[in-house]
């Protein structure tokens, strides 16, 4: 064997990335060459953590090392409320002489209150001057923080200091009393120009943001461009939705660049509902951030989409006039209550729905909704915050949307979708009197334009509508074969018609389960045709609620009819092979049908009884079948 | 569309001009040649390489080009090698080093990756047996070394 050519610098140090320190470690003693690049990755990156026992060892490791550094990530202790002068040394080539010059960095004592706290880090120089900064400071590009706000006015100074950052990262996950920090857009943003990521977690006790100082030409128009920020990515917790007074989000003001948004939080606690104000932060962005086109959140927040204003009492007479229509009382004497209640029930299920779809119908012209994010591209977001109203504006006024996907959360709070903008003059509560309070109140909450949640039918439209859709996925939510069928086209024909979706040349990943009647192998093959016509598909999931019957004899050959097994390279949940004893057979018709399938991923079959086996690779194909497919990997879905 | 692409030994390769441009390097030579038919030489790669690159290329013809995460995480993970990838990476380093100079960012990933699994878990002397290194250390300069980084040794 020809002895191979040594790995050059620059390779090594792309390979170093994939390790860990102690890996980098043993690399550092190889040979000399190694010995550079292990160096330069291992301090690179480094974690400040004073619990660690390798703590003592690692500072004056650093010292000598602080140009090495790009991230740090500093993890003080709980209560910690001064600065180790050995950290301000490596991040910032900082020794003071004289102690005096120390006095800013202690922080406040245990006592003080917000308020204190709020005046001291305004009396208190914010940076560390430029020229009291040494010339060997590292350029860090990332810098996290993980501890509590005690350490709140040192870590300005540090922070503002840092001036190179791209990205950082502020978290306050312990819990104390008298703690708080506060997060000053305004400063944060002029002390470091380069930032383009920015993330704050910690619960909303923890840290607020300072009020961006206003004034009056502020309040209606977003900031000059000499101001604007180049910040991209802002993540920040829930309560953020929460802020009160004039222009609660005027911190907001100087991130015209912002492009994605991440709403949630790892330590944020429970959020009252009725503090949330939807309406004034899509106003705010909408104004402030039109270059927006990414939403994250895995919370429960409440988030809205589109405005829907609220219709003054002189504007409802649409919504008015279905009750006036078909009022239909003509109750008898002779009438027992619950003949009288069943009567009033169903009358009432009729107008809500009567109510709705007219709402529905509103929805799908576009003109009901204005859209507070209409660079929109990514939405992913927790089941339960999004609306029907949402949903269908979106099919029809958001035509960047590429990436949709719902992640299936619980519903903590049943009045979820009691809320309405409080803040409009219009909010007064009309006298309306139909003589039945229940009819009062629905004709109230369409006034009101509340939003309600959405059902398997709105989802169905939005495939429908959604043109440039490449990614939809809905977790642990089902669509049901009944809201795919479009009915009047089936009463037209006589038999199931399936209405094309919108997205059917451009999905690559397509993450859904539908629910169906096992007993009718028609219904499935008509839906695996359907699916089969998104021709771009390159994964396919399904999830164990799903009932699809992936046999010939309920017609699955249909799902490769339109040329999608070119592009397929994963299928996920395959569901239950009820007929099917053993896989092979199917399995290899995928493999010759599809030749870059990789990832085959079946649910429970008899073929695998052993419940032991799920999730682990099982030989389906002998070694002359394998060489005729690419598949790699075909496996029992774990629970 | 098709090119020409001639290896270091004088073999004539003929690609889709879509799977050669997953090259960085051979989709620039082509912008700046314009439309042209003359064939593109490549003196640092082998026949014997430049088959195993192109059949990586025709593999992943279809995969979206990647854009570079600037917020990814620092120490990447080297667990998540594609099954195909993890087949066609078992040969020497002569294909990483073609990927690095044809600039395949997804190919020079996967062969980094490999070559990071390997690394993990072996002592220095181990590392040189496998890679064919020759120790250029002194005995002091290698306990300087220890001494200086040991807080790493047991992380």
């Amino acid at each position: 064997m020809i002895a191979p050519r040594p790995l050059p610098a620059e390779v090594l140090a792309h390979i170093f990335r994939y390790l860990t320190p102690r890996s980098l470690y043993q690399s550092m003693l190889v040979s000399r060459l190694w010995h550079g690049e292990a160096e330069a990755q291992l301090y690179s990156n480094v974690e400040f953590n004073s619990s660690h026992k390798h703590y003592r060892a690692l500072v004056p490791a650093l010292t000598a090392r602080k140009h090495l550094l790009r991230r740090v990530a500093w993890i003080p202790n709980e209560g910690c409320e001064t600065v180790d002068l050995k950290i301000l040394d490596i991040l910032l080539d900082y020794r003071p002489d004289n102690p005096t010059d120390l006095a800013f960095l202690v922080s406040h004592n245990n006592t003080t209150t917000t308020t204190t706290h709020m005046t001291a880090t305004a009396s208190l120089s914010p940076a560390l001057s430029e020229y009291t900064l040494g010339p060997n400071r590292p350029a860090l590009t990332h810098f996290s923080f993980y501890g509590d706000g005690e350490i709140g006015i040192c870590l300005n100074s540090v922070v503002y200091s840092l001036t190179t950052l791209t990205v950082l990262d502020l978290c306050f996950p312990f819990i104390g009393v008298n703690i708080s920090y506060i997060v000053d857009m305004d400063k944060t943003l002029t002390a470091l120009p380069c930032l383009k990521v920015l993330s704050v977690d910690g619960d909303g006790w923890m840290y607020t943001y300072a009020q961006a100082a206003e004034t009056p030409e502020d309040r209606n128009e977003a900031t000059g461009p000499e101001l604007q920020h180049c910040l991209e990515s802002f993540k920040f917790s829930a309560h953020v939705l929460c802020c009160e007074g004039s222009a609660p989000f005027a911190f907001f003001r100087r991130l015209g660049n912002l492009r994605r948004i991440d709403i949630g939080s790892e330590y944020s606690f429970y959020m009252n509902t009725t503090s949330y104000r939807p309406w004034a932060f899509g106003r705010a962005l909408r104004q402030y951030c039109p270059k927006l086109e990414s939403i994250v959140t895995d919370t429960e927040v409440r988030l809205w989409l589109f405005d829907l204003p609220i219709l003054s009492a002189d504007r409802i007479a649409h919504i008015t006039a279905p009750v006036a229509d078909t009022f239909p009382f003509n109750i008898e004497s002779d009438m027992s209550d619950s003949t009288i209640y069943g009567i009033a029930s169903e009358y009432e299920d009729r107008l809500r729905q009567l109510l709705q779809e007219q709402e529905v119908e509103e929805l799908l012209e576009g003109k009901a909704a204005v859209p507070f994010f209409p660079q929109l591209k990514t939405l992913v977001i927790a089941e339960n915050i999004l609306s029907a109203q949402d949903l269908i504006s979106l099919g029809v006024q958001a035509p960047f949307l590429t990436h949709f996907e719902i992640r299936c959360q619980p519903a903590r709070d049943g009045n979820f979708w009691d809320i309405y903008e409080r803040d409009a003059s219009a909010a007064t509560k009309t006298a309306i009197h139909s003589s039945i309070p229940s009819i009062d109140a629905m004709i109230e909450n369409q006034r009101l334009r509340k939003r309600r949640s959405f059902t398997s039918s709105d989802l169905v439209l939005l495939l429908q509508l959604c043109s440039s859709l490449r990614y939809f996925s809905l977790a642990g939510y089902c669509i049901y074969f009944d809201d795919l069928v479009d009915a009047l086209a089936t009463v037209a024909t006589g038999t199931p018609v399936i209405q094309p979706w919108a997205c059917e040349k451009t999905l690559e990943t397509l993450n859904i389960t539908i629910k169906i009647p096992v007993e009718n192998p028609e219904q499935h093959s008509l839906i695996w045709k359907h699916l089969g016509r998104c021709w771009r598909l390159r994964s396919l999931k399904f999830s164990q609620e799903c009932c699809l019957v992936p046999s010939f004899a309920y017609g699955i050959a249909g799902l490769l009819e339109g040329g999608m097994g070119e592009t397929l390279k994963e299928i996920r949940r395959l569901p239950e092979w009820r007929e099917v004893k053993d896989p092979r057979e199917m399995v290899l018709w995928f493999g010759r049908s599809c030749p870059r399938l990789m990832v085959l991923g079946i649910e429970h079959t008899g073929y695998v009884m052993d419940a032991k086996r799920r999730g682990t690779t099982f030989k389906v194909l002998d070694d002359e079948d394998a060489k005729q497919c690419s598949i790699h990997r075909v496996f029992v879905e774990p629970n | 569309m098709t090119v020409i692409l001639v290896s270091s030994d004088n073999q004539d390769f003929k690609v889709d001009k879509e799977v050669a441009e997953r090259s960085i390097l051979i989709k620039n030579m082509l912008e700046d040649v314009g439309e042209s038919d003359s064939p593109i030489p490549l003196p640092n790669v082998t026949a014997a390489v430049l088959t195993k690159v192109i059949e990586y290329c025709e593999h992943h013809r279809n995969d979206p080009v990647q854009v570079p995460e600037e917020t990814d995480d620092p120490r990447k993970r080297s667990n998540d090698i594609e099954e195909w990838d993890m087949k066609f990476m078992q040969v020497d380093h002569e294909i990483i080093l073609a990927a690095n100079y044809l600039d395949i960012k997804p190919l020079l990933d996967v062969g980094c990756k490999t070559v990071a699994n390997i690394i993990k878990g072996k002592t220095p002397e181990e590392i040189r047996k496998a890679f064919n290194i020759v120790n250029d250390f002194t005995p002091e300069e290698e306990a300087q070394i220890k001494k200086e980084n040991e807080w790493a040794e047991d992380r």
